[in-house]
């Protein structure tokens, strides 16, 4: 058995997940996990795969991109035999954590945060930005966004030195943040 | 993966609703400290509490930053003074009490809980000691509090117990008359006393309790407001049930983040976990206030015709959602109702909407009594013990915790204003009946009954 990776991004209609899972099964491949999102109408789907070995990569590109043909549906084919990484398997090392940052947006949000994250080796697992309405709180007319990251932080960073990184960040940029362990909102919110 | 709509939420809870958790309180059991010694006595009591609560400060704030909610209060309850320093005199106890406020003072919490007695149905030499030390023990510490429990739905309501504290609290206003019997804001006087409150001023812990616990309480008028107001902003207008159930849900959520974060410090401290008390405990900040739901859902303010049912619905819900929401739920649990330290409260009594007869009505409803009412300081010690005896007799008969803390400010008049400052608040002093009959009712003494326990139709 081999794992591999298909990427497809498409303009979200009905039909793309009959397509590609009718594609897949044709070929043998049978489908472990899927995260799918939509943003802006666009659609991108990660189907994480396994197929009988050995099986030639290009070979099955290619043959993918013929049962796809005319779907309007763009597709990639990575190699995912040494992925894996199973969430749980660095369980015990990492803590979740969640940074909320909410303010006038501008271009330079992202990058200054993740880039802060990343020098403390501190993986961002999922990021979201939703805008907001000029009115939000604390708004100031101008365009408003609130963004939260989801985080793994290593047990090793100091914790205190990292709030005070993502703090010096969100006051240069006129940002509010908070940095919370993932725990309070399920704590609040899900039974 | 979290949604939106669940961080959004959070953060509004955090930022604008004041959620956040109001006490951490470190329940030690002074038992073990027992001497007729009282320097071994004071020497083993500071050694306990100093060990114990060492790091208690330090971890409530580590948790606090940890879930980004503040631990607003760190506080001790310990055993009841009179059960473990019984042999010693007023004076005695007096000593006794400075050596909690040096402990509290030294380990950085803000109150100590327990310079109590349990006298229900009569006093020991220690009982009656202690309560004659506390109007001294008040004035000459900061951090201590006390509490006497004078009836109960078991043993009925000790009648000369609510006459000495009538005296007692007018001695404590006495005593500290230059910060306006700022005492009395320190001194409760209960029926049915909960073992396992950290709420303070009435915190102890109660003899069937572990040796050291790590109760909390949390709070929340300010989501709960919130969330009354996003539904009554609705079309159609919800109905009633409606209302009660945002207010179960809310209230579980509020407990949920009092159970996650009390755990911790518990398995940081290496203590056991006790109860989590989700009272709705106000603060003299817009936003903070438990009057402000009343006027959520339709009324003119606190205190008029309607307020009894909202804060029975109020008191219940709250309750509802707790249990749901915590593995052991204990302490008050329920809404507090005090004057000055709840702005929409202190408001409507200012603005005449709120008697102390209504105020009283209330207290059969809420979940704990008369809380930081100032009347007139020439109150006679006769009529404080007569309201007492019918806030006891309000949680005798209804099996429900009630209490008093009332402060006759002295010098001031029905009508005028008193700043308390930080937590404490404001509050109009407000009109008593004082007649000088309320001394013959008193001076009657005695107990009366408790009440019997079948017959409930």
């Amino acid at each position: 058995m081999r794992k591999v990776l298909v990427t497809i991004i498409s303009h979200d209609r009905p039909g793309i997940i009959y397509q590609v899972s009718r594609a897949l099964a044709d070929n043998r491949v049978t489908v472990v996990e899927v995260s799918q999102t939509t943003l802006m109408g666009e659609f991108a789907g990660l189907f994480s795969c396994v197929m009988p070995a050995p099986a030639d990569l290009d070979e099955f590109s290619r043959v993918l991109g013929r049962a796809l043909e005319g779907t309007g549906l763009a597709h990639w084919v990575t190699d995912a035999s040494g992925n894996g990484r199973s969430p749980d398997a660095d369980h015990g090392r990492h803590e979740p954590y969640v940074v909320t940052v909410r303010g006038r947006d501008r271009p330079d949000i992202i990058p200054e945060f993740s880039g802060a994250m990343a020098g403390f080796d501190v993986n961002i697992d999922n990021l979201r930005a939703v805008a907001r309405p000029p009115e939000a709180e604390g708004g100031d007319g101008g365009h408003q966004v609130l963004m939260f990251f989801e985080l793994s932080v290593p047990q090793a960073v100091n914790q205190g030195a990292f709030r005070q990184a993502l703090n010096l960040i969100a006051e240069d940029l006129g940002m509010e943040m908070s940095l919370q362990h993932r725990d309070v909102f399920e704590a609040i919110h899900r039974i | 993966m979290l949604t939106d709509r669940e961080v959004v939420s959070t953060l509004e809870m955090l930022k604008n609703e004041h959620l956040d958790v109001r006490a951490i309180t470190l329940g030690l059991s002074l038992m073990d400290c027992v001497s007729d010694d009282l320097g071994r006595l004071t020497a083993k009591i500071l050694n306990k509490i100093t060990h114990y609560a060492e790091n208690l400060v330090k971890t409530c704030d580590r948790v606090g930053e940890k879930y980004g909610i503040p631990v607003v209060n760190k506080r001790i309850a310990v055993s009841p003074m009179s059960a473990l320093a019984g042999p010693f005199s007023p004076e005695q106890m007096v000593r006794a009490a400075m050596v909690l406020d040096r402990a509290g003072r030294e380990v950085g919490v803000d109150f100590v809980g327990g310079f109590s007695a349990l006298v229900e149905k009569g006093f020991s030499k220690g009982d009656l000691a202690l309560i004659k030390s506390i109007p001294q023990a008040l004035a000459e510490t900061g951090r201590v509090c006390s509490s006497v429990n004078v009836a109960s739905s078991r043993d009925g309501i000790n009648m000369d117990a609510v006459g000495l504290m009538g005296r007692i609290v007018k001695e404590t206003a006495r005593l500290t008359a230059g910060q306006e019997g700022l005492g009395c804001a320190k001194l409760v006087t209960f029926a049915n006393i909960p073992p396992d409150m950290p709420f303070m001023a009435g915190a102890y812990l109660g003899l069937g309790e572990p040796d050291a616990v790590i109760n909390v309480g949390v709070s929340g008028p300010g989501v709960v407001k919130k969330a009354v107001d996003r539904i009554m902003a609705e079309t159609p207008r919800p109905n009633f049930d409606q209302i009660s159930e945002t207010i179960k849900r809310t209230a579980y959520k509020v407990t949920r983040v009092g159970e996650l974060m009390g755990r911790e410090v518990a398995a940081r401290l290496d203590l056991p976990f006790g109860v989590v008390d989700l009272s709705l405990a106000p603060t003299p900040q817009v936003g903070d206030s438990v009057g402000e739901i009343f006027q959520s859902m339709g009324l003119k303010a606190i205190g008029v015709p309607g307020s009894t049912a909202v804060l029975a619905l109020l008191n219940d819900a709250v309750k509802k959602g707790g249990a749901f929401a915590s593995s052991h739920v204990g302490g008050l649990s329920g809404a507090f109702i005090p004057v000055s330290e709840d702005l929409g409260i202190g408001q409507a009594a200012e603005n005449g909407y709120l008697n102390i007869e209504k105020l009283e009505a209330l207290t059969s409803v809420c979940s704990v009594g008369l809380d930081m009412v100032s009347v007139p300081g020439d109150t006679s010690a006769a009529t404080i013990s007569a309201l007492i005896a019918d806030e006891m007799a309000i949680g005798m008969i209804n099996h429900k915790t009630t209490a008093v803390r009332i402060i006759p400010v002295p010098g001031k008049k029905a009508g005028e204003k008193v700043h308390y400052g930080g937590l404490l608040g404001w509050a109009k002093v407000m009109d008593v009946a004082d007649y000088a009959e309320a001394g013959d009712f008193i001076a009657l003494g005695g107990r009366i009954p408790a009440p019997i326990h079948s017959l409930k139709n």
